[in-house]
Order: C-alpha cells, then sequence, then structure tokens
C-alpha cells in the first residue's frame, strides 16, 4: 500500500517538473490537484479549529471545551460578537453595504496592532539598538561600551544639527554652535577611535566597528529628509555597498533553500526507483 | 546558406534545468563525504541545549508543511534526538495546521529507539490556531490554550502536563519555522515578554532576517537551511538526510558560482563588442 500511495507522489512529482520542459496536461493536473487538495484539508482544519470550537458550539451547542454555558450569557455574546463581526467581512461582496466591513477589519487590525506595538518595539528596536552599543576594544569593557554610546548620540546631536538647527534656526542661533560642538566632539571621537585601532584593534573590535559603520550607513541611505550630498552622501553610499552585500547573502541563502527543496524531491525519486528495483528484483 | 552563429547569452534554459539536475543527482549517487564546517550560531544552540539540565521540559515549536520538510524536518528529527539523548522531556506546540502529523512521524520512531513513553516523556499538543494570540495564552496558562493533545486526550489526564502551567515550567523552547507564525513571533511574543531562551531553526530563505537575533542574543542559536541542519547533526553525531544532501547542495552552489561569472563574462564581451562596433563601422 505504501508502495501505491509512493508512486501517485512520485508521478505527481515528475508531472509538476514536467514543466520544466514546457507547460502541458500533465502539469495542469497536477497543478489543479494540488489546489483543490490544499483547499480542502485547510477549509476542514480552519473549521474545525477556529469556526467550530469558538463560534458553532458556543452559540448554537452552548458548550466551550466541552463546558456547557448559558445561553445569553457572558461567554455566548463573547463568542456570538466576534462571529458577528467575522460575517461582516463578507459585506466587501455587496458593494451598497461593503462599508461595514471595515468596522470588523478596524476592530481586528486595533487589535492585532496594539499586541503587536509594544513586542515590536522591544524586539526589532530597542533591542537591535542594544545589540548595536559595541565595544570597539574587543572586550567587555565598559569603558569602551560607553564610547560607542557617546559616538552614536554624538552622531544623531549632529544629524539633528544639520536637519533642524542649521536649516531653520541659523547658523548664528546659540543651538547652532551648540550643535558645532558636537561635530567636533565626534570628529575629535574619530581620531581617538582610528589611534584605538591602530594601537590594539582586533578582529572583534573590527567586526564591531565594520557593524555600526554599515549600520549608521544603511540608515542613512534610508534618510530622505536630506540630499545625498556631502557627509550624508558619503555615508549613504557606504550603505549601499554594505546593502548589496546582505543583498548578495541572501541571494546564496535563497538559492540554498530551492535547491533543498530539489533535493528533497530527487532523494524521494531515488527512493522510489530503489522500492521499484526491490519489488522487481532487479 | 550558413546557421545562426550559437550565442551563450540565448542558450536554452532547459539545459540550464538539466545540468542542475545532474548536479543534484549525481553526488546524491555517489556521496562525496564533504566536510561540514559548524558554524557559531549552530555551536551556541547545541552548547545551550547541552546546557539544560537532565529531566528539563523543553518545548518544540513546530510550525512548517510539507514543502519545507526537506530543510526543516532533519532539523525536527536531531532536536529530538538531542533531547532524548540528553534526557530532557518534550512538549510539543504547533501554530500551524500541517505540523502535528509531521512532528509525529520523527517523534514515534525516536521515541521507541530512546525507550521513552508518551505523556511522561513527550507530549504532541498539536495545532492551535490564533498565531500571537495562542503565544499570549501560553504565557498565561498552556493548559488552557492547548486543553487536549493531538490524539485528543485532555491535557489533565497527560502526566507530563501536570508539571506545565506555563512558560516558567519550560528550560527552552526550540522553533523549528517555515513562516508567520514563527520565529519572529516567539521573539517578540515569548523571548522579549518572558524571557525564555530560544533557539530557532529556520528555512534558508528566512535566515537572514533572523541572524541580527542571534548576534543580539534574542536567540541562542539559529540553524540556517539544510546547513545549519547538517552542521547540527554533526555536532548531536548523527548524520542523516541533512548531511547526505550536502553535497548535493555543494556541488550545485559550485555550478551556480559558474553561471554567475560566467554570465559577467559575457556580459562584459558583449559591451567591449558594442564598444568596438561604431568604430568598426
Amino acid at each position: 500500500m505504501t508502495f501505491i500511495w509512493t508512486t501517485i507522489g512520485a508521478i505527481l512529482t515528475l508531472s509538476i517538473y514536467s514543466f520544466l520542459y514546457k507547460d502541458n496536461p500533465f502539469y495542469k493536473f497536477a497543478e489543479h490537484l494540488v489546489v483543490g487538495v490544499s483547499a480542502g484539508y485547510y477549509l476542514v482544519i480552519y473549521y474545525f479549529n477556529y469556526i467550530h470550537p469558538n463560534v458553532f458550539s458556543p452559540v448554537f451547542l452552548l458548550e466551550i471545551g466541552g463546558e456547557p454555558i448559558g445561553f445569553g450569557s457572558f461567554l455566548w455574546w463573547m463568542a456570538l460578537i466576534p462571529g458577528l463581526l467575522g460575517v461582516l467581512l463578507y459585506a466587501r461582496f455587496f458593494p451598497k453595504i461593503a462599508w461595514v466591513g471595515r468596522w470588523a477589519l478596524g476592530i481586528y487590525v486595533g487589535g492585532y496592532a496594539g499586541l503587536g506595538l509594544s513586542p515590536v518595539m522591544q524586539a526589532r528596536v530597542i533591542e537591535q539598538l542594544r545589540a548595536n552599543a559595541l565595544s570597539v576594544a574587543g572586550v567587555e569593557d565598559p569603558f569602551a561600551a560607553m564610547t560607542n554610546l557617546a559616538l552614536a548620540v554624538g552622531i544623531f546631536a549632529a544629524m539633528i544639527y544639520l536637519l533642524v538647527v542649521k536649516r531653520n534656526l541659523g547658523a548664528k542661533n546659540p543651538l547652532a554652535k551648540v550643535g558645532v560642538l558636537v561635530v567636533s566632539a565626534v570628529i575629535a571621537y574619530g581620531g581617538w577611535l582610528v589611534l584605538s585601532l591602530i594601537s590594539s584593534a582586533g578582529v572583534v573590535s573590527l567586526t564591531n566597528i565594520l557593524l555600526v559603520i554599515g549600520l549608521l550607513g544603511t540608515l542613512s541611505y534610508f534618510f530622505f529628509s536630506m540630499k545625498h550630498k556631502g557627509i550624508l552622501g558619503g555615508l549613504a553610499r557606504v550603505g549601499i555597498v554594505f546593502l548589496m552585500v546582505g543583498f548578495g547573502a541572501s541571494f546564496g541563502y535563497t538559492v540554498m533553500s530551492r535547491i533543498s527543496l530539489l533535493i528533497g524531491r530527487v532523494g524521494f525519486l531515488i527512493d522510489w526507483v530503489g522500492q521499484i528495483r526491490g519489488i522487481f528484483g532487479a | 546558406m550558413a546557421g545562426k552563429p550559437f550565442d551563450i547569452r540565448n542558450i536554452d534554459r532547459r539545459i540550464i534545468f538539466t545540468l542542475i539536475f545532474v548536479a543534484v543527482v549525481w553526488p546524491l549517487l555517489q556521496p562525496m563525504s564533504l566536510p561540514i564546517d559548524v558554524s557559531p550560531p549552530v555551536q551556541t544552540l547545541y552548547d545551550a541545549i547541552e546546557a539544560i539540565p537532565e529531566g528539563s521540559i523543553v518545548m518544540l515549536g513546530a510550525d512548517y508543511s510539507p514543502d519545507t520538510m526537506p530543510e526543516l524536518q532533519p532539523m525536527v528529527d536531531t532536536f529530538i534526538r538531542h533531547a532524548f539523548e540528553r534526557d530532557l522531556r518534550i512538549v510539543v506546540a504547533c501554530l500551524w495546521p500541517a505540523s502535528p502529523p509531521l512532528v509525529e512521524t520523527a517523534i514515534g520512531p525516536l521515541a521507541e529507539e530512546y525507550g521513552k513513553e508518551y505523556g511522561i516523556d513527550y507530549v504532541n499538543l498539536g495545532y492551535m490556531a490564533g498565531g500571537i494570540v495562542t503565544l499570549l495564552g501560553m504565557g498565561a496558562s498552556i493548559p488552557n490554550t492547548y486543553p487536549s493533545d493531538y490524539g485528543g486526550t485532555p491535557v489533565g489526564e497527560i502526566p507530563l502536563m501536570q508539571e506545565v502551567e506555563n512558560f516558567d515550567d519550560i528550560a527552552f523552547v526550540m522553533e523549528v519555522s517555515a513562516g508567520t507564525p514563527g520565529t519572529r513571533e516567539w521573539v517578540q511574543q515569548v523571548q522579549g515578554r518572558y524571557r525564555v531562551a530560544l533557539g530557532s531553526g529556520t528555512t534558508a530563505v528566512g535566515a537572514p532576517n533572523f541572524y541580527p537575533y542571534v548576534q543580539s542574543g534574542q536567540l541562542s542559536g539559529l540553524l540556517g537551511g539544510l546547513k545549519g541542519a547538517a552542521e547540527y547533526e554533526t555536532l548531536v553525531g548523527h548524520p542523516g538526510d541533512a548531511t547526505k544532501g550536502m553535497d548535493a547542495q555543494s556541488v550545485v552552489h559550485a555550478l551556480v558560482v559558474a553561471f554567475i561569472l560566467l554570465g559577467n563574462v559575457v556580459y562584459l564581451l558583449s559591451l567591449r563588442s558594442k564598444g568596438r562596433a561604431p568604430a568598426e563601422a
């Protein structure tokens, strides 16, 4: 029996790959079969995991997880209202009342935004910022970490100076002078950085420096509020280099992923041929 | 009449497909046993699992479907083997509907091999709809979020689940994912919120998105695609399907690099010939 199913799988695999030669009825059959089977499978799965336990069972059978609930009770309403909101989503198929679907969509989007906002900020912004406050000395040295932080603050200050102070308040403004001081501090820090590189840089510190430069360059590339000229233009060009390296790595991984799938299918076909040889004693 | 001269730029794409096919089949039939170097993200994942005290409960988040099995199933197999070898108890929880039977195919035979008993040493809670809502529910109560296991047995009747209330009782989570909901949601909703030690295995195409989480320490380690799985198999000492596939992977990559170089050379030569054209005219 297993062999029959394996043979059906092998024939369908070959049918799908036959498209690489050219479109043909075998490919079309296999394609439609995949779409149909998938739709049927997921329809049943989703009904019995979403609609039945969360809507149908509490609203019509008056039970949740096998426990009885009262008609018109709080839990009954809590099942009915989301169920009705779900039905409203289908109003988009009727142009005259399509707008009521926005209520359900609004609640859905709002709910997910509320659930996601704080964790996303924490995981994707704050933790990543923290991870980029790196030591340039190549050791877990608090002083070096602090100097990195000072660099980040200095660069942000310089950007604020260039963007806000110089443009809107004029160079004679006292704030502009503070900005000039900050820029000077950054340049001084850069000098110190170069000296420390020459004197004691290790592989780790060089990696960390590259990472910070790559981060600042990439951020600069996506900073569209100023023309990419001067320092910003230079940083943006550095950013492009890092982006290209990133895209290259992604391309390599994509190739690996797709080839892995091919390897899986070819391995399956080789096993199938082995089974045939076993059966016919070849 | 002379035929049209051969121009490699107009090569039939089916020739390339054939070469790729041969590059895959040949190493699978004639293994070359190319060396597999272990990368730091895989090593740190292995070390993190090795550091878990024996008898602890670990969770396997399996969120994938049959289309990504060649890459992810070896990770699941090897993680289960690794956990059983270290006498760790496993709770499987899935956010993808197709995952539970795929995990069953791996965990059943391995449990038999290592003499592990269902309900005591491992449990498959199956699929629960809801994505991040399910993850948040598990943070409050895993038994309430998954009221029964994959076979329909109420979790109250499963001995292992008597020791599990929420993520405080889980020593380590291994999340094997092919997309959304998956590793990103686990990092955001579980690791960030409950500070659970989290490792991950992903498809290669998704891996570059998750390496920053390793660098920041949000992930204890990462298995990126077939190569990550093969490295993990090497560390655990049980070469399996991923290791078998790496020879073919390496040969195809060499071929792709050759194609890229050839394409660039041809492109540069065509530029050169175009540059000459006006002068010759």
